[in-house]
């Protein structure tokens, strides 16, 4: 209330503003500053939106269809003149550079739709866990503890067998097995939110529980949310390719980078690239949000530094 | 001390209920057991004699107990592919595993720790800058492929290393180096934060103002402090490397328990990977029991808490 009577602040109102804004821009310039600086991010930037444009576009850009079966030229290697295949084409023929555009497709996918139902179910049992306590949280800390018992890749090598391969078997197991590390996170950070004042403020005044988490609790964890999300979509990312890899994956009519890496293993003596190419693109792929995940975490949230 | 002990192992014993619960449902998320285990062409008389032999058809907690008392006695059906009883067959191969995961877990501790400690002590120099690329690096190759580079370079190439199977040590080490690839990387980092973190404290500060030389600040008194939380997380990657074997042991045909698994999943021999998923789950409970308790002796703080 004493800012109200403050005459600088009465006096002059706009010039305020205009500091305000220009503050703003002081710091955003410094993050970009930072950003640039890391020399990675904006690397890993530009190759992560390179691989979304190719998974979107790639109708558009693919060569040639990634089915399409040219046996007159197969395990051609790449950068060879004539045969139209620019990186080269495997055991069938098929065109390297389609496959790996198409390829993209399916780890983007994997890594984003797992991520947010691990996501969704582990905020969810995060935000229970934290905000009921007593006998709600046993339960669910139990399940945790259940869940981190089972080394992730085995249990979901064991779910995907029973449930069956495909995309959205490979989806709901990957999502279903990795919510614990968000419920873990949401749980610790509402146990310290649930006391502030702020909170019994909103409980005195009547809010329900429901309003709380969401309107109140929910928005202050959102960073390390992003984070670790972030983060979380290249280890689905890896995890996909490693079903794939296993014929655990996406049906076998789809290119993904983990099934053609499986393809090349075995013609690894006469035809390196088939099992190199998918691999480079997939640690591309990883590394580049690897790198954006830890800039943004450094950047939004030093305390999860690792 | 103790009672913290007492604690963990009530802990540990609901959370091995909880994995049993786990292996026991896996059979029946895709709906019925007797369909899945029996091959594909079987006729429907078959599976229900199957169903009715094998008590399929009682209630789901009558099952669950059996299936509970029988893991207690260590029987955990009988392999169909092998006519063997299950556990036998897993641990047989676990010998091959626990060489494998060790031989990673030593990697893992030789190279992480000490790229970490150089990194902290060189902070920001070329030296830091080109240990954490790596480790950022390690971090984003999945194991597979890089195994597979590895025997497509080392072994079908240069011929420096057999491609496959189990022998001595020159079997060992692509395999290992697979494995162990991403934990030592997130050891290398680990152990950089957590000594510039405990190098920038007070008491670091005044043992150099005592005069006493880098060498000894770091290794008496820094070192200790940051290795502490890392040995949890070694901890967790020993257990990990059990189940992340599973695909290291696919490509190095190593005779382990993960080559089992995945032999056992192609030819739907379930009881067999049942036992694999329970016996490495419950190792990897019990290697974190242990390292929980390590952990509680080495840190004051808990032992006297």
């Amino acid at each position: 209330m004493t800012m109200a009577t403050s005459p600088t602040v009465s006096a002059r109102p706009s010039l305020d503003l205009r500091d305000a804004s220009r503050e703003r821009i002081r710091h955003r310039s410094a993050r970009m500053r930072r950003f640039v600086r890391t020399g990675g991010a904006p690397v890993g930037l530009v190759v992560l939106v390179l691989v979304v444009l190719s998974a979107v576009t790639a109708p558009l850009i693919a060569p040639q269809d990634p089915g399409a079966q040219d046996i007159l030229n197969r395990l051609v290697p790449p950068l060879n003149d004539g045969s139209g295949h620019v990186l080269g084409s495997d055991h069938l023929g098929r065109d390297m550079l389609s496959r790996l555009i198409y390829g993209s497709r399916v780890s983007l996918i994997v890594g984003a739709t797992s991520v947010l139902i691990a996501g969704v179910v582990g905020v969810l049992l995060g935000l229970l866990s934290g905000y009921y306590g007593g006998r709600v949280d046993s339960v669910i800390s139990w399940l945790a503890n259940v869940q981190l018992s089972f080394p992730f890749i085995l249990l979901v090598i064991a779910l995907v067998a029973v449930v069956g391969a495909g995309l959205m078997n490979v989806i709901i197991v990957l999502g279903f097995a990795s919510w614990v590390i968000y419920q873990r996170v949401v749980r610790g950070e509402v146990l310290a939110i649930r006391e502030r004042e702020y909170i019994e403020a909103a409980r005195v005044s009547g809010a329900r529980d429901g309003r709380i988490l969401v309107r109140h609790i929910l928005p202050n964890l959102l960073t390390p949310l992003i984070v670790i999300a972030t983060l979380q979509v290249a280890q689905m990312i890896i995890a996909e390719s490693a079903l794939s890899f296993l014929g655990l994956g996406v049906q076998p009519g789809i290119p993904s980078w983990g099934s053609m890496l499986a393809d090349g293993r075995n013609y690894l003596t006469v035809a390196w690239w088939v099992a190199t190419l998918p691999g480079l693109a997939i640690v591309m792929t990883v590394l580049a949000i690897n790198v954006l995940g830890d800039w943004l975490r450094d950047e939004l949230d030093p305390r999860l530094r690792t | 001390m103790g009672q913290y002990i007492l604690g963990r192992l009530y802990q540990t014993v609901l959370v091995l209920f909880g994995v049993s619960a786990v292996v026991f449902l896996l059979l029946h998320i895709s709906g019925d057991p007797a369909v899945l285990l029996l091959p594909q062409d079987a006729t429907k008389e078959a599976i229900e004699q199957f169903r009715h032999a094998h008590g399929f058809d009682q209630p789901l907690y009558v099952q669950f107990y059996r299936f509970l008392s029988g893991a207690v006695r260590g029987d955990l059906g009988n392999s169909l592919k092998f006519n063997q009883p299950a556990l036998a067959l897993v641990l047989d191969r676990f010998p091959a595993t626990l060489e494998l995961a060790l031989a990673a877990l030593v990697i893992s501790i030789v190279t992480g720790i000490p790229l970490g400690i150089i990194s902290a002590m060189k902070r920001n120099s070329p030296v830091d800058t080109s240990a954490m690329v790596l480790s950022m690096l390690g971090q984003s190759v999945p194991a597979f492929w890089l195994g597979i580079m590895m025997i497509l370079l080392l072994s079908v190439k240069w011929q420096i290393f057999p491609p496959f199977g189990r022998g001595g040590i020159s079997h060992l080490i692509l395999p290992a180096i697979s494995l162990s690839t991403w934990s030592a990387a997130r050891v290398a980092r680990l152990t950089r934060s957590g000594m510039i973190d405990v190098l920038g404290q007070e008491y670091i500060r005044t043992a150099r103002a005592k005069g006493l030389a880098n060498l000894v600040v770091v290794q008496r008194h820094a070192l200790k402090n940051a290795i502490l939380p890392i040995i949890t997380v070694l901890g967790l990657d020993l257990g990990g490397f059990l189940g992340g074997a599973v695909i290291t042991e696919t490509i190095f045909a190593w005779p382990g328990v993960g080559q089992l698994a995945m032999q056992s999943i192609y030819s739907r021999d379930y009881p067999v990977v049942q036992a694999t998923v329970l016996l490495v789950a419950t190792g990897y409970v019990l290697i974190n029991l242990l390292v929980d308790v390590a952990y509680a002796y080495l840190n004051p703080r808990i032992r006297f808490g």
